[in-house]
């Protein structure tokens, strides 16, 4: 493994030896390692050494048989002499260990080697602190909790929360709202809001999750989360403020390390969202709707949007549902006239994915990008064709293939997504004996080279890039996402095979092999464990929880 | 002919002897020269003297190196965050160190000890490649293996090949992001070697542990020097001490439906017991979430535990709230000696943490909001 690192450098090496030539020793060293030498006095026997080497290996030449003893060494014969190996290996070290030996600042100038002081380590202290505070977005917070005074909080708060230090932190614990007394050694781990102070000109605002409505511009909040565990501190180190509480009792306080939450690019897309399910299409639909067909969400929620849906655009859109339930690719539909609540229509066009469930790969909704069309130039023709419109309604009923039209004279509109939504239940019911079981998805996993979701993820994520226009956080959301995708996507064809070489030599009785992580404990543990931890209260929570509400099929 | 064949051959191995005598010499003295205890010294091979060395050099060349060229610099400005270089770090932070001395007396070195046992976690610096340029010293503890044992070492040696791609996905810079924070958060499977007695033991003994890195990308333009990840990596714990107020706890089956919910659930979100049974976790929450939610689950299927991030849940009645969720998958039942090679059901269990209030209270976004509206 380490060896490659010295291979990678190896073709110098190699080329030196094809010269014929040992390597320099001498005048290429600092002077501390030349000492070093020296004080070995070995360098004239290392020269000699040397001579002899070459000498060695003339004598060698000598002896050996036809072959054609090549100088190159990049030819890699097998039949070459294990001295010449030995030569090579010999030469390429020496030369790393010059090469090393030439970037490690002679001994003396003292810059970070070695911290005479306290015990030696790779960084300084100091340099690990920066490069903590750069990785984490935190700091440390140390909190009394009877008083919820501030012990200790390191100079990192001025970055995250722009506060000056010293002047003082005022910390509005949201939750939790009190810190009760609480054992020693116990984990923390909450979350809480901080206000913090905005700085013309650092900070977005965008970067710290919005708070309710009624906060003033000036004193924002933003999320962190906090975790720490307790410690008990004799009383000498707090504050004495001659509160006449010193008692010598010792206090507890809480010792958190407080990261700030990374933002979350919820940034709303311009069009709207509506998610019909493939059941009975109904609606799930984000605020901007309103905005634009006039209906409030809670008007549409359990409706059809076929109702909706011009009567010359069914048959394209039937088409297109059915499309979407069987593709795993995001389906366009064309621009279509969609019905307000006034009467009028407009015109959206949208993007239709089916959402699949990463389990049990079944569609559980559809997910529609909706945009408003505009400057179609329908206004006029509209205006006439609408009127047309509702006088056809009941007149012409569209013809869609494939589907009964033994409803009537009238296709109720909400039938045709049902209709559809109902094809594709019949055909899963085709092909799994055991559809919506959870238990045939591990080994749907392995036989499946492509499960569905790895394409919806990362189109879904795109959109929402195109969408929103373009922002850092998208980019990052949707690289993840196809971190994660694509993961899935090897993980289904490698997972037969972590199935068949367990990390553990010895065969888990369970099979959970499939779900890797688990096998390193045994079931009993993992459950214990689990319960255990969730079982644990404190004593003067107050709140102990009900646990006799619990429902483990234990 | 023989005897001088012979001795030639004598010679020859004498000569050797001498070389490899001397050649480990040299690996003493280089390994002497490394900031290690000297224990520690003593019990490096060869190898992983030059690892160690490298990865040493790497890392100061890192601290001290620049970012960049002007333009570069200038556009970071525009973007909003700058990216300063090691000596301007220190600077910037000595200024303030100076204020900070008269309030407390916390030594860096103490608070960073602090820092990091309070984490429960460990810093790692990620070279471009893969390589491990850095592990603090607290690594042992939580991967079994020790700062001298893995430094250097190339991390998808010691992940799980089904996690190299998201791996590879993370340590790829953009030119645009990299001036404007670059955040990083993953979960990997990592191998892990810890035993009850907390003592290291080999890599044959290993098994897989979930690790839950978060830190941010940094390029670097110095010659000895490559573009890095600086992450804090901490094992997920199987573990979570609850709080009472804002927390609550809910199973479900692999597909995300819910199998049970506490009490706490109804009195954060509205919604009893009975309604959520069955019920996808999907239908909950807000649609744009769907992604974030996506990614939660697969983490769960595939490395059985997963932190979601930040995602609205919708309340009954009414508006969402932010949360965040920390699962895990784990046997449902107990399993019975009597039937070893069964094949074990396996269940979903989420600690949900609420962050923020009910927002939008006036919004009804989804059908399962609006049945009986919900009074408080």
């Amino acid at each position: 493994m380490s060896a490659n690192g010295s291979d990678g450098t190896a073709d110098r090496p190699a080329d030196l030896a094809a010269e014929g030539e040992c390597p320099k020793q001498a005048g290429s060293l600092p002077p501390a390692v030349e000492s070093l030498r020296k004080r070995k006095g070995d360098v004239e026997e290392r020269s000699g050494t040397h001579g002899q080497q070459s000498v060695d290996f003339q004598m060698d030449d000598d002896l050996s048989r036809s072959e054609g003893e090549d100088q190159q060494v990049k030819m890699k014969c097998f039949r070459e002499p294990h001295r010449q190996i030995e030569k090579r290996r010999r030469d390429k070290m020496n030369t790393l260990i010059d090469e090393l030996a030439a970037m490690i600042p002679a001994s003396g100038t003292g810059s970070a080697f070695t911290d005479t002081t306290s015990k030696p380590s790779i960084l300084s202290q100091d340099d690990l602190k920066h490069l903590l505070l750069r990785a984490v977005d935190g700091f440390l917070l140390v909190v009394s909790c009877d008083r919820a005074k501030i012990l200790f909080i390191s100079e990192s708060v001025s970055k995250i929360l722009n506060l000056n230090r010293v002047a003082g932190v005022q910390v509005q614990v949201d939750a939790p709202a009190r810190l009760p007394l609480l054992s020693t050694g116990a984990r923390r781990s909450f979350f809480c809001r901080l206000k913090h102070s905005r700085v013309a000109g650092k900070q977005e605002d965008k970067h710290f999750l919005p708070c309710t409505s009624k906060k003033k511009d000036t004193s924002r909040y933003c999320t962190l989360h906090c975790t720490g565990y307790m410690r008990s501190c004799p009383s000498s180190q707090l504050d004495s403020e001659g509160d006449g509480e010193m008692e010598g009792s010792d206090r507890s306080c809480l010792v958190t390390v407080c990261r700030l939450l990374s933002p979350v690019s919820h940034q709303p897309p311009k069009e709207l969202s509506i998610r019909p399910s493939e059941f009975v299409t109904r609606w799930a639909i984000d605020g901007k709707a309103t905005t634009v067909i006039g209906y409030l969400p809670q008007e549409v929620l359990g409706t059809s949007c076929y109702e909706y849906f011009h009567q010359d655009d069914l048959l394209h859109l039937a088409d297109k549902h059915r499309q979407v339930l069987r593709s795993k690719e995001k389906i366009e539909t064309h621009c279509y006239k969609f019905k307000t609540k006034y009467g009028s229509y407009v015109s959206l066009q949208s993007q239709w994915f089916s959402f699949t469930n990463p389990w049990t790969k079944e569609v559980e909704f559809i997910v529609s990008s909706n945009q408003v069309v505009l400057g179609s130039g329908h206004t006029k023709d509209e205006e006439a064709g609408n009127s047309k419109a509702l006088q056809e309604d009941t007149k012409q009923i569209p013809i869609i293939p494939g589907l009964s039209s033994g409803v009537g004279t009238m296709i109720y509109a909400g039938s045709i997504g049902t209709q559809i939504a109902n094809e594709l239940m019949d055909s899963y019911s085709k092909m799994n004996s055991s559809p919506s079981s959870g238990a045939c998805s591990p080994f749907g996993l392995a036989q499946e080279k492509c499960p569905r979701v790895s394409p919806l993820t990362s189109t879904s994520a795109s959109s929402r890039e195109e969408a929103s226009g373009s922002s850092s956080q998208s980019q990052c959301d949707s690289r993840t996402a196809e971190g994660a995708s694509s993961a899935a996507s090897e993980s289904s064809a490698a997972v037969s095979r972590i199935a068949l070489n367990p990390i553990q030599g010895e065969p888990s009785q369970l099979d959970l092999d499939l779900v890797p992580g688990l096998s390193s404990f045994s079931s009993d543990e993992a459950a214990m464990a689990v319960i255990m931890s969730l079982l644990e209260t404190d004593v003067n929570m107050g709140e102990s929880g009900d646990f006799e509400g619990l429902h483990w099929p234990f | 002919m023989t005897a001088n064949k012979e001795k030639k051959r004598v010679i020859s191995r004498d000569a050797a002897r001498r070389r490899r005598r001397v050649e480990s010499e040299v690996f003493v003295d280089l390994s002497r020269l490394l900031p290690l205890q000297q224990s520690v010294q003593d019990h490096l091979d060869k190898p992983s003297v030059i690892r160690l060395t490298i990865s040493y050099i790497r890392m100061h060349a890192l601290l001290k190196g620049k970012t960049g060229t002007k333009a570069e610099a200038s556009h970071a400005v525009k973007c909003g965050q700058v990216m300063k270089s090691g000596e301007e770090w220190r600077e910037c932070d000595r200024g303030r160190d100076d204020e900070g001395k008269k309030t407390d007396d916390v030594e860096p070195s103490e608070e960073t000890n602090m820092f990091l046992r309070t984490l429960e976690g460990f810093l790692m610096v990620l070279s471009i490649e893969g390589d491990m340029i850095y592990l603090s010293d607290n690594v042992g503890i939580h991967m079994g293996l020790t700062q001298t044992e893995l430094m250097g070492h190339n991390i998808f040696e010691f992940t799980h090949p089904c996690d190299h791609e998201e791996i590879r996905n993370n340590l790829r810079l953009t030119g645009e992001e990299v001036w404007c924070g670059a955040k990083r958060d993953f979960v990997v499977r990592i191998k892990s070697a810890p035993t009850h007695r907390g003592r290291s033991c080999n890599l044959k003994s290993a098994t897989w542990k979930v690790l839950h890195c978060q830190g941010r990308a940094k390029v670097c333009v110095a010659p000895a020097s490559v573009s890095c990840l600086m992450l804090t990596c901490q094992p997920l714990p199987l573990s979570h001490t609850l709080l009472s107020t804002h927390t609550f706890t809910s199973q479900h089956s692999m597909d995300m439906r819910f199998t049970y919910c506490d009490q706490r659930m109804t009195l954060l979100l509205g919604y009893s017991t009975e309604e959520l049974l069955g019920r996808s976790i999907y239908d909950l929450c807000h649609t744009l979430d769907t992604n974030c939610l996506t990614k939660n689950h697969l983490n769960l299927c595939l490395k059985s535990q997963s932190v979601s991030g930040q995602y609205r849940m919708l309340v009954r009645g009414g508006g969402y709230v932010w949360v965040e969720s920390h699962s895990a998958v784990i046997p449902s039942v107990r399993p019975s000696k009597s039937r070893p090679g069964a094949h074990q059901p396996l269940c979903i269990l989420c600690v949900t943490y609420v962050l923020s209030g009910v927002e939008e209270p006036s919004m009804q976004l989804s059908l399962d909001q609006t049945v009986h509206r919900y009074v408080r």
